[in-house]
């Protein structure tokens, strides 16, 4: 059935194209008035994406195309700026951090309003982190408090209080963690919600699960009408507390990838976000009422290796593996262009990032002589049938990968043909994303290797993923990556709050894990938001999604 | 005949009784964990909350446990809280379903219509050209995805003539009401029924021809016109309601059908029914959205057999319901 989904978005633009084809030469002749001007609803800006659930509610919520309404209508005490930094938001200022770094306390802003009409206080903020830390919470949210002091004993009943988050006065807060570390503070933009509205029992969820789509925050959008599986729409907060939005009225409407290029075109929609594939754009390239802006990914695809393989332990084997692979190719195939290659898990858009860094890095370009190298050196021997072996043994791969993927069907070819040249053996097991999932994060064995792709959070910890401390069941280790110098500099790191320090020592991780090369990143593609030309000053990018963009953005009605 | 439907219903609790437990089985040995699925991939959660969570969610009882839990909820008409959506199972896929019934009466509604009269002039023609230009169309009907079909027919009307939109059920943004909403849905659902329509009518086409052709061969046919009987009453009168027999079984067939939904019909038009919310509970792991929505059409399907049956008993005279 997925095959079949996935068939239908390459042969439907085959179709699209061709039927295009006669008119895009005159196309922007022929376009003398704007589609989307003529459209009823032009006052309303509408974003196509995929489907939201509905789940609209900041502790809730659990796919990316509901974050757009969490996003618009809450907000927290703190936010990141186009950069990634944490800028005070519904806060005076940044908090006012304690000697032993464990307690952060805020001054909140006097005066804001929340949609239903009540005024901002601590008790709000108390009430939304007690909320996540509930004995009856069942959302995915829980990392935001379980670094918190009291959050074991209240989310198990023992206590009846958070003491996480304490109100000081009606406009101070403190919060207090277990421990001082670095990404605490990313745990405190969480979205504040009114405690009268959402107001519940301990112990009983119940009555805010059945406000998933009642939303009442403090930010620049009112939510005013979700159609399952159509759209939502949002309309702009009259008396909101900071910039107040140009558009008034924003409606995101599901699309399909069959046919949303054409939506743009059509001036059904005048935002697609996010595009990926090198043919839609060429579709929308034509049209002459399409505007394009594009941003690397927050983020990267992979080659993960299971590094507590007997095989891949060896770190000169993980090395030959980088070099033998011909990445540039699969890019040039699968992304016509639209990627680059990292030589390091990180995303090139945190404020860590610094150009400097490239040339501390080994880049893993294709080198076939290089990877045969190393494989002599790692004692593997080149056998009879072509293959190498080891004490008898055969240097065997055994890819778990992930069944009805384009992308992996097209690596596949170019990864068992570069891998032999070396004498290495493919085993592949395609298995849907869910099993995969189980395989790697709990089970933890029956493979040497496996693919997927990551998108990074608002703040550059690595720890999680790459401490030989999260290599347990369910951890998110899934290199099972257990190496002493990295677990020394990630150690450092997570106490480390000055962020010119934490920039240097993010930097001398990001050079180690280069080295060590516990995984192959494939690439980190490029976004292309698509709009229409009606639609100006809007600029999306890496760490600005389109919906903090569009309140920026202005709407041109008329001709 | 009262009796016989009473009797048949009674049948009908073992074998849902059955199905359910097959069924089960077959949903809880699927590979991957709903809490995987649920919590996503990169989202630290502690190994406690995990446990935490599998507790609430009923995860850690025993398989035969947890039938039994399940069943108990499912005899007083609790489907249980789907995973997805934080929300009871039978409140998310109420609409959801009307939705593809509205689309697929319409649709079968068309192609019964349209199908029944062409299948008997083609019978009754056979291998004039009106028959053979059925022939070869349905023939290439039936072998044409329908997913194909629809992207044409996208393409053409509302593409390039933009004669009707190209997805959805609803314009976004026109708060209409009453009338106004009827058309918009209306307008709406032009493409997608088209698509139903041509999906079912070739294969109906093909059934209705067969039946009457095998009728029209019948002794008392050849009886019927050698009394000198006018040719449109031995056709109509004596011919047609002998070979509404199948057509009529079939009927019972499609009611299950009726409720459903095609996931890739309705992944391509946007259309908010049932199908694509089958397919993304089972990919999501959402035991209890899945086993409602099986369970819904196993009881469809047995009650399609039912009609089906008594159907038949009305039609065929020679059929006694006992």
């Amino acid at each position: 059935m997925k095959k079949l989904l996935k068939m239908i978005f390459p042969l439907s633009l085959l179709f699209l194209v061709a039927c295009g084809e006669t008119n895009t030469p005159q196309a922007q002749n022929i376009q003398k008035t704007n589609p989307a001007i003529k459209r009823s609803n032009k006052d309303a800006l509408i974003i196509g994406t995929a489907e939201a659930a509905g789940n609209f509610l900041p502790v809730y919520y659990a796919t990316a195309y509901d974050a757009p309404a969490v996003a618009l209508v809450f907000e927290g005490l703190l936010t990141t700026d186009k950069n990634g930094k944490f800028i005070p938001w519904l806060a005076e200022d940044m908090p006012e951090i304690s000697e032993d770094g464990k307690s952060y306390t805020f001054k909140i802003k006097k005066g804001i309003l929340f949609h239903t009409g009540k005024e901002l206080n601590a008790d709000d903020v108390v009430f939304s982190y007690t909320l996540l830390a509930d004995p009856s919470y069942d959302g995915r949210f829980t990392s935001t408090v379980n670094n918190m002091v009291g959050y074991d004993e209240y989310s198990t009943g023992k206590e009846t209080i958070f003491r996480g988050v304490e109100k000081l006065d009606d406009y101070t807060v403190r919060f207090n963690f277990k421990e001082n570390q670095a990404p605490n503070i990313a745990k405190l933009s969480a979205a504040i919600m009114p405690s009268d509205y959402y107001s519940y029992e301990r112990g009983n969820l119940t009555p805010v699960k059945t406000k998933m789509q009642d939303l009442s925050g403090t930010g620049p959008y009112k939510f005013s009408k979700f159609v399952p599986r159509q759209y939502f729409e949002l309309v702009a907060n009259e008396n909101y507390w900071g910039k107040k939005p140009e558009v008034k009225k924003v409606i995101v409407k599901f699309v399909t990838d069959a046919t949303d290029v054409q939506e743009l075109i059509k001036g059904d929609i005048d935002i697609l976000p996010d595009v990926i594939e090198p043919e839609k754009l060429e579709l929308a390239e034509g049209a002459g009422i399409v505007d394009k802006v594009q941003y690397l990914r927050h983020g990267y695809g992979y080659l993960k290796f299971n590094t507590q393989d007997p095989i891949m332990k060896d770190v000169k084997v993980r090395q030959a593996l980088s070099y033998g692979l011909d990445r540039n190719a699969f890019l040039e195939i699968f992304f016509k262009g639209l990627a680059i290659t990292v030589d390091a898990p990180i995303s090139k858009a945190f404020w860590t990032y610094d150009p400097s860094l490239d040339s501390k890095m080994t880049v893993y370009d294709y080198n076939p002589q290089k990877a045969k190298d190393l494989l002599e050196e790692a004692g593997w021997k080149l056998g009879n049938d072509g293959f190498r072996y080891k004490d008898g043994k055969k240097l065997s791969v055994n890819w778990s990968s992930i069944k009805d993927l384009r992308l992996v069907d097209i690596l596949t070819p170019i990864l068992i043909q570069n891998w032999k040249d070396l004498g290495v053996e493919v085993i592949i097991q395609p298995m849907d994303f869910n099993s995969l999932m189980e395989k790697v994060y709990v089970e933890r064995k029956g493979f040497s290797m496996f693919n997927m792709a990551t998108s990074e959070s608002t703040f550059p910890d690595p720890s999680t993923q790459w401490h030989s401390k999260y290599d347990i069941p369910g951890g998110n280790n899934t290199c099972q990556f257990r190496d002493v110098e990295n677990d020394e500099i990630l150690d450092k790191m997570i106490t480390e709050l000055n962020t010119e320090k934490y920039k240097e020592l993010w930097q001398e991780w990001a050079v180690n894990m280069n080295k060590k090369a516990p995984m192959i990143p494939l690439y980190t593609n490029t976004y292309t938001s698509l709009f229409n030309t009606r639609i100006k000053n809007f600029k999306p990018d890496t760490l600005w999604p389109w919906y903090a963009a569009i309140i920026d953005a202005k709407l041109e009605v008329e001709e | 005949m009262i009796k016989f439907i009473f009797k048949r219903l009674l049948y009908m609790i073992p074998v849902l009784f059955i199905i359910s437990l097959v069924l089960f089985g077959m949903v809880k040995s699927m590979p991957g964990d709903p809490l995987n699925a649920y919590v996503g991939q990169g989202v630290e959660i502690t190994a406690e909350k995990r446990e935490q969570l599998r507790e609430m969610l009923g995860l850690n009882d025993s398989l035969p446990v947890q039938y039994v839990k399940w069943a108990k909820r499912m005899a007083v008409g609790d489907f249980g809280e789907s995973l997805t959506y934080k929300k009871p199972v039978k409140e998310v896929i109420r609409p959801f379903i009307w939705n593809s019934f509205i689309l697929n009466v319409g649709g079968f509604l068309l192609a019964f219509f349209i199908s029944i009269p062409i299948g008997i002039i083609t019978a009754v023609k056979k291998y004039s050209l009106f028959d053979n230009f059925w022939t070869v169309s349905s023939l290439v009907g039936v072998c044409m995805p329908s997913f194909f079909f629809a992207l044409m027919i996208i393409s053409l009307f509302a593409v390039k003539l933009s004669l009707f939109p190209m997805n959805g059920m609803i314009t976004p943004g026109k708060d209409a009401h009453g009338l106004a909403y009827a058309l918009d849905v209306l307008k709406h659902m032009v493409l997608p029924v088209t698509v139903v329509t041509l999906g079912s009518l070739a294969a109906l086409v093909r059934y209705v021809r067969n039946a009457m052709l095998e009728v029209i061969k019948q002794d008392y046919i050849r009886t019927a016109r050698s009394k000198g009987l006018n040719e449109k009453i031995v056709i109509y009168k004596h011919a047609f309601r002998n070979a509404l027999i199948p057509v009529v079984t079939l009927i019972g067939f499609y009611i299950p059908a009726l409720f459903g939904g095609s996931t890739i019909l309705e992944t391509i038009f946007v259309w908010p029914g049932i199908g694509k919310e089958l397919y993304s509970a089972v990919m999501s792991r959402d035991y209890n959205m899945v086993m409602a929505l099986n369970m819904f059409f196993a009881l469809l399907t047995l009650l399609g057999n039912l009609m089906a049956d008594i159907g038949y008993a009305l039609v065929d005279p020679r059929v006694k319901a006992e």
